[in-house]
């Protein structure tokens, strides 16, 4: 009979503040449901079992599961810790009681925690000294009310294992998400542990094991007695060996396929695993290139971008632009009105100087007047080209052209002394230089203006390619499941995947070819049996022949049966998945796909999931992905003829996933499970009366539902005065 | 002294500013990185946009001597590659008037009344630029300096485009 938890009960764990009675929960067979919402104390509560069974807790923070033993100030309720004075022990303990249909057992772990000083953090381990307890169990026979302590440890390990085997406690322990790595569908071996941990399917194998090791021992004892009969003939002592050898071979060739398909399972896992990411693969490498390529042009105009905003004030100053020129048009203008005065009264100065001058040489000369150099040429050639006379040596014309050639000269040394300070080129200087600046003034607000729209049409077309990339990406992210993004570039699992799919090929071939050369060793060998019972002397005693006849039939019978209980369970198998997997999703509007389970050549079960036209489906959401997971583990325990005999205990096992899903799922636990005690808050609304939902309510009338607890935190508390109150609404 | 020798004089002189506005080139003149106003690169930039922010505000401040004024770097050091040294020149001397002197009179001082001049000329940048850096100061202190890249340019836009 399954063994049935009749009620567990907490002191001071967490957020369950109090005396054990305080707070007990009682559950029955079927269906027992735990309605909290977040921080109403399902996790605690699950943490109880995690205790019982592992002496672990789930640390909320880190996710991870810790040794209570390390824990235990942060385990004991807070609101206990600070009520507490110094000195003060308090208890802390989780005690569950269990029955089978002859005994009802109770186990308590527990410690306690003393506060060492007035001041004592309530999280400081320091400032508490801890004492645990041994692990208590005792237990009463059902037809009478005491019960009485069992202190041996072996029957302590053996009442823990009747609650929950150790190798089952995975698939009926577990918490959320955990869900999903019951049977991970991307490792070969996952599917093939749990049927062998949840079925019988082992017994055959250890049958045929057993059957094997009976007649290859008689097989042993008769040719060992034939051997040591002196009429054995010298024929029938090479066959044997003859046939030793190919006995040999036959365990060297058994070792080869056993490595070819350890081989196998390697690389079916990872060609599994890599498979939906490679199908994606080639989609999402065309779509990196894309992003790659506008990732580049994003960062080259960002750049520009940058390159303009920061250089901004550098065109105040730049020739090219000028701006700290803006408005300065009166000071150029008032700048040239000067300059052109300056000249005017220069040039007044100097004719006032050159008149001065008492030898008349330095006269200014008309415009056009010839140079010095025409003046040489004038005189020595004895014509003026002014007036294109002829201007003979010693005449009056030739004398005149020499004075001017004299004067010029004379005018040009003295002009240096015309003035103290020559500034002339020096304003000069100034209107040429200034010229770059000048010429723009009137274009500045126009450059700015470029400049804004030149900065808004950056920033325009960055948002564009932005906007571009953006799509890109979400187009991208369909492609994606799960984190698989994470592992690595498209090209490397392209790679890794065609790699995969190669060695698994090979395997599967070299696989196939061991079997042949074993099949064909048996044969042989089988011959080889046969020749030698022809061979055996007249006097072997016929007891042997018949042992070993007798033997080997068993072991033939046996082979043959593993196998087609095997084959058989698959089937089963994938009737029951299919059923189970239809009726968990039965309220969803999605239709499911096909679960099909098929044997490979190593002999283990490989799984797939097919839409109508038989193509694998992937990439199905979360929810039917768990319900996929929760329907093959049912339909494991399903095709066990002796049913499950053990509870499910969930914490949020279908979170966020849809009422669908989860009506579905209570449905069916209550078939396969003989008890289930399912924590959950997708139940709870807040804003109902009987603080249920719609889902609830129908729950709470449903008569496959046995028990339904409602947790809750009293409002406006402080972390330190949190305690959970419970109500068995059903 | 000739137009060259005239041009160096004035080149040579290093304009003060008042230490009172020191912390102004800190925190809009760095070219060390970015800071949260849009920035000039070297500190003479942010100078010369004071001095001519002064001009446009008619605000010319005088500042006290000794350990309050410190002095800049020369005005040969200011981009002295472009023509920003001319049009500044250009700047000034087109006020000749306002700063006490005139161009022709300039031909035949001596050079201690050149000096003079000069002298006059590098008080009018320091005092401009003074006048300018107070009205950032001011701004800057009551938090009224835009966060904009285009701070300075819409600054010293928008004074010019109202006067207009």
């Amino acid at each position: 009979m399954a063994s049935i938890i009749n009620q567990i009960s907490f002191q001071n764990f967490f957020n369950y503040f109090g005396s054990l009675e305080d707070n007990t929960y009682e559950f029955s067979e079927g269906v027992n449901i735990v309605v909290a919402d977040n921080g109403g104390g399902k996790s605690k509560f699950f943490n109880g079992f995690l205790w019982i069974f592992y002496d672990e807790i789930l640390d909320s923070d880190t996710k991870t599961r810790k040794n209570i033993k390390n824990q235990a100030v942060k385990v004991c309720s807070d609101k206990a810790k600070n009520e507490a004075a110094v000195n003060d022990l308090i208890e802390c303990n989780v005690v569950l009681e269990f029955s089978d249909n002859r005994f009802r057992y109770r186990i308590c772990k527990g410690f306690r925690i003393r506060k060492s000083k007035s001041d004592s953090s309530l999280t400081e381990s320091s400032d508490w000294q801890v004492f645990f307890k041994d692990l208590e169990i005792s237990k009463r026979d059902l037809q009478l009310l005491e019960f009485h302590e069992v202190y041996d440890d072996e029957e302590h390990k053996r009442i823990l294992n009747k609650l929950i085997q150790p190798n089952l406690r995975e698939y009926s322990l577990f918490q959320g998400e955990e869900v999903d790595k019951l049977i991970d569908f991307n490792q070969a071996d996952s599917l093939n542990r749990a049927v062998k941990s949840l079925t019988n399917i082992n017994k055959y194998d250890e049958l045929e094991k057993i059957t094997k090791y009976v007649a290859d021992r008689a097989e042993k004892d008769m040719n060992d007695r034939v051997a040591s009969n002196d009429a054995a003939s010298q024929n029938y002592r090479e066959k044997l060996d003859e046939k030793e050898t190919k006995r040999n071979s036959l365990e060297s060739e058994i070792e080869k396929l056993e490595s070819y398909e350890h081989s196998y399972t390697e690389n079916k896992g990872e060609v599994d695993k890599l498979e939906g990411l490679n199908e994606n693969a080639e989609a999402r490498k065309e779509f990196d290139d894309k992003i790659k390529d506008q990732n580049g042009k994003l960062k080259a105009l960002k750049e520009e971008y940058d390159r303009l905003v920061e250089k901004l004030n550098e065109r105040f100053f730049d020739g090219g632009f000028g701006w700290i020129a803006m408005g300065c048009e009166k000071g150029v203008s008032s700048f040239k009105e000067k300059l052109n005065k300056y000249r005017e009264v220069r040039t007044i100065k100097k004719v006032s100087i050159l008149s001065d001058d008492s030898n008349n040489q330095i006269n200014l000369l008309p415009p056009d007047s010839p140079d010095s150099v025409t003046l040489q040429t004038m005189v020595e050639r004895e014509h003026c080209y002014v007036c294109n006379r002829e201007a003979k040596e010693d005449t009056e014309p030739w004398k005149h052209i020499v004075s001017l050639l004299n004067r010029k000269e004379l005018g040009q040394n003295k002009s240096v002394q015309m003035f103290k300070n020559d500034l002339n080129d020096f304003f000069g200087d100034i209107q040429l230089g200034a010229q770059s600046y000048v010429g723009r003034i009137g274009g500045i607000q126009q450059s700015i203006l470029r400049t804004r729209e030149k900065e808004q049409e950056l920033l325009e077309r960055i948002t564009r390619i932005k906007d571009k990339v953006k799509n890109l990406k979400d187009e991208r992210s369909y492609l994606i499941i799960g984190d698989e993004d994470d592992m690595a570039d498209a090209r490397q699992i392209m790679g890794q995947y065609k790699g995969a799919l190669t060695r698994l090929q090979k395997a599967e071939d070299d696989i196939v070819k061991a079997k042949n050369r074993i099949a064909s060793l048996n044969e042989s060998i089988r011959k080889d049996e046969n020749e030698l019972g022809r061979m055996r002397p007249e006097d072997t005693p016929k007891e042997y022949e018949l042992h070993l006849d007798i033997a080997s039939d068993l072991r033939d019978a046996a082979q043959r049966t593993r196998i087609r209980v095997f084959d058989g369970m698959i089937l089963k198998l994938e009737k029951e998945a299919n059923q189970h997997f239809q009726n968990l999703i039965k309220y969803n509007e999605l239709a499911g796909g096909i679960l099909r389970f098929k044997k490979n050549p190593r002999g283990t079960i490989d799984f797939k999931y097919l839409d109508e036209e038989g193509n694998e489906v992937t990439g199905a959401s979360e929810g039917f992905q768990r319900m996929k997971v929760l329907a093959v583990l049912m339909a494991v325990i399903s095709v066990n003829p002796y049913g499950y005999l053990y509870p499910l205990l969930a914490d949020a096992p279908l979170s966020a996933f849809g009422q669908g899903f989860i009506k579905g799922f209570f449905e069916e636990t209550d078939k396969v499970f003989p008890q289930s005690i399912i924590l959950i808050k997708d139940l709870y609304d807040r804003d109902s009366e009987n603080k249920l939902n719609k889902l609830g309510g129908e729950l709470l009338k449903d008569a496959s539902v046995s028990t339904i607890y409602l947790n809750q935190i009293p409002k406006d508390l402080k972390q330190i005065e949190v305690y959970t109150e419970h109500k068995k609404i059903k | 002294m000739t137009s060259n020798e005239f041009r160096e004089v004035i080149l040579k002189k290093t304009p003060k500013y008042s230490v009172s506005v020191e912390y102004l080139f800190e925190k809009l003149a760095n070219k060390q990185g970015k800071g949260e106003f849009s920035q000039f690169g070297p500190l003479y930039e942010l100078y010369i946009y004071a001095f001519y922010l002064g001009l446009k505000i008619r605000s010319r401040i005088e500042l006290a001597s000794g350990s309050n004024a410190k002095k800049f770097v020369e005005i040969a050091g200011w981009k002295s590659s472009s023509p920003l040294i001319d049009f500044l020149l250009l700047t000034i001397f087109s006020r000749s008037d306002e700063i006490g002197f005139d161009w022709n009179e300039l031909e035949d001082m001596e050079e201690k009344e050149l000096a003079e001049v000069v002298r006059k000329v590098v008080v009018f940048i320091e005092e401009y630029a003074y006048g300018g850096l107070d009205y950032l100061k001011n701004k800057f202190d009551s938090g009224q300096l835009d966060n904009s890249q285009y701070l300075f340019v819409d600054l010293l836009s928008d004074l010019v485009l109202n006067k207009d």
